[in-house]
């Protein structure tokens, strides 16, 4: 079994192999990626945790950081790129401070562990306290109660201010136009909570991806898409009832499992067939006396079944996938039918009215658009998200995810935020955090957070007397300043940003008003996601800091390790 | 520039109250820091190169030098660390890269050469001032020929392809440059005739180092060494066609 000692060294290799790869997309004047996958296969992308995610890492320690980075990606919908920058920037710091100690070999490793006590200690000590106190007050509110259309302008600023990190340059004004327009033309509310947690959860029956067509094709459409077309089409312009089922109109025999059914003769078969096309026209008759012009299936029906809508004038869309169909319900707020064989009971309760359904033609395919009248305030919406090739597609598709993601974590109220689908091991407990943030906090993008934070950590090193507050404070402060470095380093050089920085710092101690930091527009960010991907970084380093040696086992040795062990409790 | 500042913050925090002798680091300390950053940047931006086309990240390390090794589609592992970065540094090793061993002799004549010049008028030009010998921008076999012993006058070859260089190879001696310049043997001949024979016998040690070669980056090298050679030889050839 082979055993390796892992110290700093190691863990900064890896982050910084990952930090060379994502320094060249970052920011608004970061470029695309060109990036080969596992199959062969050569895309490009500006999107770090799709860069990342298909880099071929066999060594555990980067897997780890994968599984890390991932994990908050789930989470926070954002941060891909900043989470490597500010980790390396961290890990950077902790091995220059392990080796000024002088303390090297075992030493090393104790000075690691030590740094790794304070990294997974310092959000509850010291960080919660600092935004509190003095990042918060820092902050606009992202809705404005009294105006709405303010509220539309910061969110539009803040749908920039994602955009411009994660497509082209040329596009992200007109993708955060579109992304902020599309929640709005949800709801008439400012601030519809409900939205903002339905929009990203369910974001994949949302929107339709549209390839060969040019970036600004894309656009909002009133209603749903269900992306399939129709098996029977019987057209109307009338408002009309539509039925969700997830079971087939044409019924059998009701018998057992098990059962049986003979059939000796052709008047037999004949009088079989017969019977069950009388069922399904009483079964369809029962339906037209509740107007139901719109069948959606979640199964395949019958030639008989669409025989007999045709006749009776209802379009049947078949083959809908489970999610489409329980949004469609969601959104009617009906609930689907699955009596099998029980037609009488389709009540008011699965009959759902629907304002329009005609066929929409998307790129090479055609779809079904059924629209919804206002309920409950909201009216729904949902996106055509066009790209010229797969790839950029894709790219765009999977910023508009996150960045409703990241809206929705902006504007959710104080409290825990447990990540979904966190992993064991390292990533445990990874994405909890507690936030400080008031709901809907957001600061000037270009740096604000991290100038801020470093400022006032400096300044809480300082007023602190215990030794090991003041080296976690100074580190994470130094290892802040990274991220913003590295964004203007591309657009002009060190100068830049030592001049944008200067001037912050001058602003603030004359107590001026935080505006925009930059020369360009004033985008904005959130800072609920700047903290949950810093305390993210802080729980991945600290992780990582207290590994201190790798056994590397074989899934065949573990086999068979629980096979001795199964036997030995059979004994 | 982190590491810098963090030798100098923890160097601060960790001291105990009463040990406050601390020095900042010295010029030479700063540039040992600075020329290990920039290595470590240097590894650090190979290994993203080589991730982004599709290597792996294994799990072990060089045995060498502790990099992260990589390992190729072909399953071939690969230090960029021992194979790019130390191959750069060969790079100025005069015994192995006849550019190299080009710059030092320009520096050994010019430094021989400073006192007869005409004070107040530096002289720009990276050239030669000997007469009758070539630039150095021409063709690199030059400081090898001022070098080596005199060589027996052959028959230059008819084509730049690699046939004829491993025939010229074969025909020539041992190809490894002396260090002992024969200046005096190329001026009685014509300049050209020189040049080409200094061209050849580096086209011949460029072969028989290609064929040693075990990196990617010396054997890109060698072989825009060759490419150079072949088209110094065809303007030789025009040159003596005039």
């Amino acid at each position: 079994m082979q055993v390796q000692r892992v110290g700093p060294r190691t863990l900064l290799q890896v982050a910084e192999a990952l930090e060379a790869i994502v320094c060249r997309c970052v920011g608004p004047h970061g470029g695309q990626v060109i990036f080969t996958k596992d199959t062969g296969e050569v895309s490009i992308s500006r999107d770090g945790r799709r860069v990342l995610a298909s880099l071929v890492l066999d060594h555990p320690v980067a897997r780890a950081l994968l599984g890390c980075l991932l994990a908050h990606c789930n989470t926070a919908g954002d941060g891909a790129k900043s989470f490597v920058l500010l980790l390396a920037a961290l890990l950077r710091g902790t091995r220059a401070a392990c080796r000024a100690q002088g303390k090297a070999g075992p030493h090393g490793r104790l000075a690691a562990q030590q740094v790794s006590r304070w990294l997974l200690s310092f959000q509850e000590e010291v960080l919660d306290g600092v935004m509190r106190d003095h990042i918060a007050p820092h902050t606009t509110a992202l809705f404005s109660h009294t105006s709405p259309a303010e509220s539309r302008a910061r969110v539009r600023r803040l749908m920039e201010g994602f955009f411009c990190g994660r497509v082209n340059a040329a596009h992200s004004k007109f993708l955060a136009e579109i992304a902020s327009d599309f929640c709005f033309r949800w709801t008439c509310k400012p601030d519809g909570a409900d939205v903002l947690r339905l929009v990203p959860d369910r974001f994949p029956e949302l929107h339709t991806a549209v390839t060969g067509l040019p970036i600004d094709r894309s656009h909002i459409l009133q209603g749903l898409v269900i992306h399939r077309d129709f098996a029977v089409h019987c057209p109307t312009d009338r408002p009309l009832n539509a039925l969700a089922i997830s079971v087939p109109l044409q019924t059998s025999l009701p018998m057992e499992a098990d059962g049986t059914l003979i059939i000796t003769s052709s008047l037999q078969l004949c009088s079989f067939g017969s019977w069950v096309a009388d069922n399904i026209e009483r079964t369809v008759t029962s339906l037209k006396e509740l107007q139901v012009k719109l069948l959606l299936s979640s199964v395949k029906q019958s030639d008989l079944v669409l025989y007999q809508a045709k006749r009776a004038g209802m379009s049947v869309v078949e083959c809908v996938s489970q999610e489409e169909l329980s949004l469609f319900c969601l959104l009617a707020g009906v609930s689907p039918f699955a009596d099998l064989g029980f037609w009488e009971g389709v009540g008011g309760k699965h009959v759902a009215a629907v304002t329009f359904c005609q066929p929409v033609v998307l790129g090479a395919h055609r779809y079904v658009h059924v629209g919804f009248p206002e309920r409950q305030g909201y009216l729904p919406h949902c996106l055509v998200l066009c790209g010229p090739v797969p790839g950029l597609t894709a790219q765009c598709v999977s910023a508009f995810g996150d960045a409703f993601r990241t809206l929705q974590r902006t504007s959710e109220s104080q409290g825990r935020a447990f990540g979904r689908d966190a992993e064991e091991g390292l990533t445990d407990n990874l994405v909890r955090s507690e936030t400080s943030a008031r709901p809907g906090a957001v600061l000037p993008v270009g740096g604000a957070f991290e100038f801020l934070l470093h400022h006032y950590l400096w300044k809480h090193s300082f007023e602190s007397s215990c030794p090991e507050t003041k080296m976690s404070c100074r580190l994470v402060a130094e290892a802040l300043l990274n991220v913003p470095r590295q964004l203007y380093l591309r657009h002009n050089g060190h100068g830049h940003f030592l001049k944008v920085r200067t001037n912050f710092i001058s602003c603030l101690r004359h107590q001026e008003v935080v505006g925009s930091i930059t020369d360009g527009p004033e985008a904005l960010e959130s800072l609920a996601c700047k903290y949950q991907l810093l305390a993210s970084v802080l729980q991945c380093a600290g992780r990582l800091l207290s590994v201190d040696t790798l056994i590397y086992t074989t899934a065949l040795g573990l086999r068979d390790k629980s096979n001795r062990d199964d036997e030995d409790d059979e004994t | 520039m982190c590491d810098s500042i963090f030798c100098v913050l923890s160097r601060f925090v960790f001291a105990e109250d009463e040990d406050l002798e601390w020095e900042p680091p010295s010029e030479a300390e700063m540039k040992v820091l600075q020329a290990r950053r920039e290595r470590q940047d240097k590894i650090s931006k190979l290994m993203g190169d080589y991730l982004l086309k599709g290597y792996k990240m294994l799990g072990e390390c060089c045995e060498r030098c502790e990099t992260i090794l990589l390992q190729d589609r072909q399953k071939k592992n690969y230090c960029v660390a021992c194979q790019e970065l130390d191959s750069d540094v060969d790079k100025d090793n005069p015994a192995l890269n006849a550019q190299a061993a080009l710059s030092q002799v320009r520096e050994r004549q010019l430094a021989t050469q400073a006192p007869l010049q005409v004070n107040g008028a530096p002289s720009s030009s990276p050239s030669l001032s000997a007469p009758g010998l070539p630039r150095p921008e021409h063709c690199e076999g030059a400081a090898s020929a001022m070098r080596g012993p005199p060589l027996v006058q052959s028959s230059p070859p008819t084509s730049v392809s690699g046939a004829s260089a491993s025939h010229v190879a074969a025909s020539l001696n041992s190809s490894q440059p002396t260090q002992s310049p024969s200046v005096g043997a190329c001026q009685t001949r014509h300049p050209a005739v020189c040049a080409e024979e200094a061209l050849l016998q580096k086209l011949r040690w460029a072969t028989q180092e290609l064929q040693q070669c075990t990196s990617v980056e010396g054997s890109i090298q060698l072989c825009g060494l060759i490419r150079s050679c072949a088209d110094s030889l065809r303007s030789l050839k025009e040159l003596q066609l005039l």
